[in-house]
């Protein structure tokens, strides 16, 4: 499926714009308030039902308006269908395809994945572990469709055992600790055991995506997947939740599990958190952005990439590695401030909009 | 508001699973425009079934008198208790005319994030049957879902010692039924088929 156009009403300092999108790379052109990202918030909006960063909706609409609209004409072959949706300044929203409404945005996101790279949103490498699990856990599904069952299964069980070590009655020795630990045990090494293989495949394009975008040597940055159930059978595993129930009724919570697992990037063996500079932890979050977006593209249903001011992060031989990259996929989207980014030859194969500030 | 009567009506309604405090008005208001004759039966049906109808004082299944028609029955196989968790659970296991033994009903399943426990259960006089009678076989019958699951463990787990003597077997229905779901729903010829081919514990 390929987004067509886009217009929208009321988006920040735009009351109306209307930009055409072409069937591989768009560059949106244009100085900074122009409405370049603006675009790009408007179709995520639309099409993932929520905004590029953080931040509350009605934020986007324009001051002194009462509400935003956004329209998306969408093309599949030759049926086209426009996705919309309405955003009021005290909270109503309505969703609609061909002016029909919607419950939720489940049917774009199902037919059109959107991926976005917005540079100062650095949630992915620095935030709550809970974001990289997903991430991983978005990877591991795509691999093996069962692996959510089996997420959902260890979840219900670890909040079981949970509410056991909140009741008077779970004293440590107690038989009604084994049915849940035992569960627990089996689904959380297919958890921890799918997670390691699904990162092991992953790495290779994640490798090599940092290496076309930074140059660095092969290796430089790494994934690692942190568990505290390396190395444990089932019966080990079982035993070390029977041992730590009097420490995890004090804490009210359990500790042992792939529910802590993390994911880090670590250079030469120190967590890029630590002590990679804003610039080189972009990267690492675009190459995370890229290299999932490069799996999904080898599905069936073509992702489209929206790239938020990508080339200044990139130094002058790196970009051209990025736009023959993001050539290699479906439809994506690059803002810019600067034109000189781009090669030539590259612009006279990409589809050039151009924005003004108004 | 209500008078205190119609009031008491709503109030006893909405006491009921799955019916909140606009459904126990909506019922309450269509008892009162029915004709007497149309309403008594309901009244005499609940006065008759609490009357009348208990749980068998051996197996917890539904019945009028002490024991229930299973249990009384001498042709079944007496060494055999098929566990499930509701009387409905049992109805559906005898439709597959698969089973010839005894049951035990639980009366629900363990879930701690509910607050049931062991002691809310039918398991004491469970392990008292086993232990006392001639049983060869306890077979699992709970829900294929995470609660049900994890009581066949706690069963299978306290029965151990009997089992690690080689006195009892202790089984749970074959894979194939739908995981998540309810016996209750199972079909018949699925329901059969985990039966036959049931798996040790
Ligand atoms: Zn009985």
């Amino acid at each position: 499926m390929l987004v067509r156009r886009v217009r929208m009403t009321n988006l920040r300092s735009r009351r109306t714009l209307e930009v055409e999108m072409g069937a591989g790379l768009t560059v949106l052109v244009g100085p900074n308030g122009a409405g370049k990202t603006t675009v790009l918030e408007a179709i995520a909006l639309v099409l993932r039902g929520g905004l590029l960063r953080p931040g509350p909706i009605r934020d986007l609409i324009t001051r002194s308006q009462d509400y935003l609209r956004v329209e998306v004409d969408l093309e599949e072959g030759d049926s086209a269908v426009t996705a919309g949706a309405a955003y009021s300044r005290d909270g109503e929203r309505r969703l609609t395809a061909d002016g029909a409404s919607l419950e939720d945005s489940a049917r774009w996101q199902e037919a059109l994945p959107v991926r976005t790279f917005v540079p100062d949103d650095l949630r992915l490498i620095k935030g709550n572990p809970r974001r990289r699990r997903e991430f991983l856990d978005a990877l591991a599904e795509r691999c093996a469709p069962e692996y959510r069952q089996t997420l959902h299964r260890y979840e219900e069980a670890l909040a079981q055992r949970n509410a056991l070590l909140r009741g008077a009655r779970a004293w440590p020795d107690s038989p009604r600790f084994a049915p849940w630990e035992s569960i627990l045990a089996q689904t959380g090494l297919a958890i921890s055991g799918r997670r390691a293989s699904t990162l092991a495949s992953f790495t290779a394009s994640f490798q090599r995506i940092h290496c076309e975008l930074t140059g660095d040597p092969p290796g430089s940055l790494r994934l690692v997947y942190r568990t505290n159930v390396a190395g444990l059978d089932e019966q080990e595993y079982r035993i070390r939740l029977a041992e730590s129930r009097e420490a995890d009724r004090q804490r009210t919570y359990t500790h042992l599990g792939p529910h802590r697992d993390d994911l880090r990037l670590s250079r030469s063996g120190i967590d890029v958190r630590d002590c990679a500079s804003q610039g080189e932890q972009r990267a690492a979050l675009l190459t995370l952005v890229l290299a999932e977006w490069e799996g999904l593209c080898g599905g069936v249903r073509k992702p489209l990439l929206l790239l938020d001011d990508v080339m200044s992060e990139l130094d002058g031989a790196r970009r051209s590695a990025l736009v023959a990259l993001v050539r290699r996929g479906g439809q994506a989207v690059i803002t810019t401030t600067d034109l000189r980014y781009f090669t030539p030859q590259e612009l006279s194969d990409c589809t050039v909009v151009e924005l003004e500030v108004e | 508001m209500f008078s205190p009567t119609v009031q008491k009506l709503i109030d006893e309604l909405s006491k009921l699973p799955g019916v909140g405090p606009k459904t126990a008005q909506r019922l309450t208001f269509h008892l009162l425009k029915l004709p007497p004759e149309d309403v008594l039966p309901l009244a005499q049906a609940l006065i008759d079934v609490k009357e009348t109808v208990r749980f068998c004082s051996r197996c917890f299944n539904l019945t009028e008198q002490e024991l229930c028609s299973i249990c009384l029955d001498a042709g079944r196989d007496q060494t055999t208790i098929c566990v499930v968790e509701e009387p409905g659970d049992l109805i559906s296991v005898e439709r597959t005319h698969e089973y010839r033994g005894l049951y035990h009903v639980l009366g629900g399943a363990l879930s701690p994030l509910d607050g049931i426990g062991p002691e809310d259960l039918h398991l004491a006089e469970l392990f008292d049957r086993v232990g006392a009678g001639d049983v060869h076989e306890v077979i699992v019958a709970t829900n294929p879902n995470m609660a049900g699951e994890a009581t066949a463990l706690y069963i299978a787990e306290e029965l151990r010692p009997l089992t690690s003597a080689g006195t009892l077997r202790v089984t749970r229905p074959a894979a194939g039924l739908p995981m998540g779901g309810d016996l209750e729903y199972a079909d018949e010829v699925t329901l059969g088929r985990a039966f036959t081919g049931r798996r040790e514990l």
